[in-house]
């Protein structure tokens, strides 16, 4: 009973924030808006007993939106706190793209004959999510690490295209000396 | 005794005093920095942090518009001193303390200010030349004119009646930064008096630095001048201190500073100001965090620190105080391409006098 | 220490039992009254440096409290209200969810079987929280500042990670209840002293506390703290203050045996020595200066991280050494 209404909570939580990602003007709103939808979606994982992943996705999605706060000033022209912003774009194809993957996730949800569980769960389920992530896919998980730790530089590489690294120095004048001890361009 | 009013008596114990120089009136500012400090009352770092505001000395007409505004956005309760000489300054501090006490007062005060934050004027409008020359902890964008240089804003992006910061081209990263006009000063806690920096910042660097030094009140007798006394020395190494988040070091060079200001014996001086210099000598981590900063003629900001002291240390030995002030037009130049922490820390390095008259057509009272 | 360590009355043996969550307000008075302990003892030691004595500064926290009570709030032009407000009350929050977590005796909120990870997922989200309080007040400043924050967190929190996880690997578990129990022979610290400085590094980090509190330095009229008055300063403060204690509780917890101790019951020790970690890290906050963050997030990369990696490295051959 407690679990039913807190999962009803939880999943209204998580809907009404991702909603508020597209409605609010700000970007701070936005990132801040996704996170809360993700941190309900790991506390709902919590209720599974899948205890590792809930709380990681809790940390992760946290962290991830703090990264994007960087990367929003980064990458903004403007003041995106002063500015109020339509966070939709593409309007058209967007509400295609969103309708479509909607109806084939829900549609494969519900038609697909769900097979009845054979076994129970192990007693100690981050035990076996480790043997499993780190036991015969240790090979995947590391080359996907790096991977997308690859993606990260290339596309932070792709859209600085003229970084302090190889045009001024640290100095903001020209003086290409590296007279700023604690500049990033060391 | 209701609750309020109880709260009141306790809250008074632990008052805020934000305490603002105007050029010249140094020795005014350690007597009250040295009342605050007895009483255990404490100083502010901002105006949102301030209950008391406390003038020392006779402003000029444009630091004293400075001055109403950060008297506006102190939150109250609050009060505001003007403290001219360095006399009588603990009555006036009981008188301010009595003000803070009186909730009625206090009531009255805060139904009298408008609710909403005020839009402060441009800091970087040369042409009014009226300038709020607010500290950098300042409340609003209102009165950093963002972007307002650039000419490349479309008036309508102006939510708020703000100026959107715009991209500068001269960003340094080529990351296209928020271009921000931030004034550090007049009224900011250990940096010169009267120095009033334009900041343009990318980020938190300053691209470029304009600097003013607005003056004390035209006809003012002047102050003793306290340049290069031992005092004057205790009191940079101090706001040294504090900058580089050091309490401890810097309450002992700021204590050792006030006895002077009594005259103390330097027998009983010296040795306290050996242990000082000893303890900041020995500490490596501020060291490590000080050196390579700001590198000038006189050293970086670590070799200017030791300095300090031991220019303290030369006069408590009765040696005559040789040198000048270096010129204020440094600043700018120094100051360029550096991050925020270390600009504050490099200028409270810097042996400025802003009451020395080297440029006087930068001197506007 | 190994005697004290090995004494019978560890909760070494002993099962942790969950409490109801009814006594979650209890746990929140036992933090905040351990955390205002530590303001007094860190206002006595102010005031005894500036020349007073040391019990008139014992109640500056108190007369602090009195002073932001009474202050009224403010706002600033163009502020995301909500945000700001809601980035400064969550560290008081954050602060009662990481102790959730800390057996205190045979008790604790919440028995996570993942409980390390729990306490690692809170001080990420310190992360949020202070960047929300710098942003929200629409001032340069105050963005410096919690931008500040997030640059020295991407530099502590990584060796932090790696540092909790040492006591983890060390125990075999995620429990905080069997890392307790598996400190039975040997405290942590002894074979952990890295992960363990590490470990209060990140304390001091996520606390914004002495040589990591250039988010909320004099620099910059107090950083994220420039532009708050009134109730929502109090509660970053004491959000700071609480965090502390937590973080204390935690390391007490992951690396000196929890409430073991000879004579006194569990509760007692757990408190005796979270007092003690914290009167520690009070005292570091006098004794040393703020670092510069290039200079911390250069060190933290470069030297940091390597070392924690390498007592990791070493708690691992250890451990499959031992079979």
């Amino acid at each position: 009973m407690l679990d039913d209404v807190v999962f009803w909570v939880l999943a209204v939580v998580a809907v009404a924030a991702g909603v508020a990602v597209f409605r609010v003007d700000s970007m701070a709103r936005a990132t801040y808006a996704l996170a809360v939808s993700f941190v309900a979606v790991g506390l709902v994982l919590l209720l599974f007993d899948l205890q590792f992943l809930g709380v990681i996705t809790v940390l992760m999605m946290v962290m991830e939106m703090a990264i994007m706060a960087i990367y929003m000033i980064m990458f903004m022209g403007m003041n995106p706190a002063l500015m109020p912003m339509s966070m939709v774009h593409a309007k058209r194809p967007s509400l295609a793209v969103a309708v479509v993957t909607f109806v084939v996730l829900a549609s494969g949800a519900v038609l697909i004959p769900w097979p009845s569980r054979r076994g129970a769960p192990a007693s100690d389920l981050t035990v076996s999510l480790g043997q499993a992530l780190m036991g015969s896919k240790m090979l995947v998980m590391m080359t996907v690490s790096a991977v997308l730790f690859a993606t990260i530089i290339g596309a932070l590489v792709l859209a600085v295209p003229r970084g302090r690294y190889d045009r001024l120095g640290d100095d903001l004048r020209g003086r290409v000396d590296a007279d700023q001890p604690d500049g990033a361009g060391q | 005794m209701d609750l309020r009013q109880r709260l009141a008596t306790v809250a008074v114990h632990r008052t805020s005093a934000l305490v603002v120089e105007v050029p010249g009136w140094a020795r005014t500012r350690w007597a009250v920095e040295r009342e605050v400090r007895r009483r255990g009352w404490r100083l502010a770092v901002s105006p949102a942090d301030a209950d008391l505001l406390v003038t020392c000395g006779r402003p000029g007409p444009r630091l004293a518009d400075a001055l109403d505004l950060v008297w506006a956005q102190l939150p109250g309760p609050r009060a505001r001193l003007d403290v001219p000489t360095s006399t009588a300054v603990a009555d006036a501090l009981n008188e301010a303390a009595a003000q803070l006490r009186d909730d009625e007062r206090q009531r009255r005060d805060a139904a009298d200010r408008p609710v909403e934050p005020a839009m402060g004027t441009p800091a970087e409008d040369d042409s009014t030349a009226e300038d709020d020359g607010d500290a950098q902890e300042d409340d609003d964008h209102g009165d950093m004119d963002m972007g307002g240089d650039h000419g490349d804003m479309d008036m309508d992006m102006e939510p708020g009646g703000i100026p959107l910061a715009s991209g500068g081209g001269g960003d340094r990263d080529g990351l296209d930064l928020d271009v921000l006009h931030v004034p550090l000063g007049p009224v900011l806690p250990c940096w010169p008096p009267g120095l009033l920096l334009h900041c343009t910042l990318h980020g938190d660097v300053v691209a470029e630095a304009r600097f003013e030094v607005l003056g004390a009140a035209a006809g003012s007798p002047p102050p003793r001048r306290t340049y290069r006394t031992p005092a004057d020395r205790l009191d940079r190494a101090a706001q040294l201190l504090t900058l580089a988040g050091w309490d401890d070091a810097a309450t002992q060079a700021a204590r050792l500073r006030d006895d002077l200001l009594d005259a103390a014996d330097p027998a009983f001086c010296v040795p306290v100001l050996d242990r000082l210099t000893r303890r900041v000598r020995r500490s490596r981590s501020l060291r490590w965090s000080l050196r390579g900063l700001g590198d000038g003629p006189g050293g970086d900001v670590w070799d200017r620190l030791l300095e300090l002291l031991e220019e303290a240390r030369a006069g408590l030995a009765g040696q005559q105080p040789a040198g000048s002030p270096t010129p204020v037009d440094v600043v700018p130049d120094l100051v360029a391409g550096l991050e925020f922490s270390a600009v504050r820390l490099v200028v409270a390095s810097l042996d400025l006098d802003p009451t020395a008259q080297h440029h006087p057509h930068a001197v506007s009272t | 220490m190994s005697e004290l360590a090995s004494s019978p009355t560890s909760t070494a043996g002993i099962d942790v039992v969950q409490t109801s969550a009814a006594w979650a307000p209890l746990a929140a008075v036992l933090l905040l009254a351990t955390a205002s302990a530590a303001a007094s003892l860190d206002g006595g030691l102010a005031a005894r440096a500036e020349g007073r004595s040391l019990r008139s500064g014992m109640s500056a926290p108190w007369a602090e409290t009195a002073r932001l009570f009474r202050q009224r709030r403010r706002t600033t032009l163009a502020a995301d209200v909500l945000l700001w407000r809601v980035g400064g009350a969550s560290l008081l929050v954050l602060a009662l969810l990481k102790v959730a977590v800390v057996p205190f005796g045979r008790w604790t909120l919440g028995d996570l079987s993942v409980g390390v990870v729990w306490f690692n997922a809170m001080d990420v989200a310190v992360w949020a929280a202070v960047w929300l309080a710098g942003w929200g007040p629409n001032s340069a400043s105050s963005l410096v500042g919690g931008y500040r924050f997030l640059a020295l967190a991407l530099a502590y929190e990584l060796p932090l990670m790696f540092a909790l996880t040492a006591p983890a690997v060390g125990a075999g578990s995620l429990r905080v209840g069997d890392v307790v129990a598996a400190q039975h022979d040997l405290w942590f610290v002894v074979w952990m002293p890295v992960a363990f400085g590490v470990f209060c590094a990140g304390v001091v980090g996520f606390s914004v506390w002495g040589p990591l509190s250039s988010p909320l330095g004099p620099d910059l009229g107090g950083g994220v703290l420039a532009e708050l008055s009134g109730i929502d300063r109090w509660l970053v403060l004491a959000g700071r203050w609480a965090l502390l204690t937590a973080g204390s509780a935690f390391g007490v917890t992951l690396f000196w045996g929890g409430g073991a101790g000879p004579a006194l019951p569990p509760e007692l020790w757990l408190l005796l020595k979270t007092g003690l970690l914290l009167a520690a890290l009070v005292l570091v906050q006098r004794r040393l200066p703020t670092l510069r963050p290039p200079r911390v997030v250069r060190a933290a990369w470069l030297v940091v991280l390597p070392l924690v990696l390498l007592q990791l490295l070493v708690v691992s051959v250890v451990v499959v050494g031992r079979g």
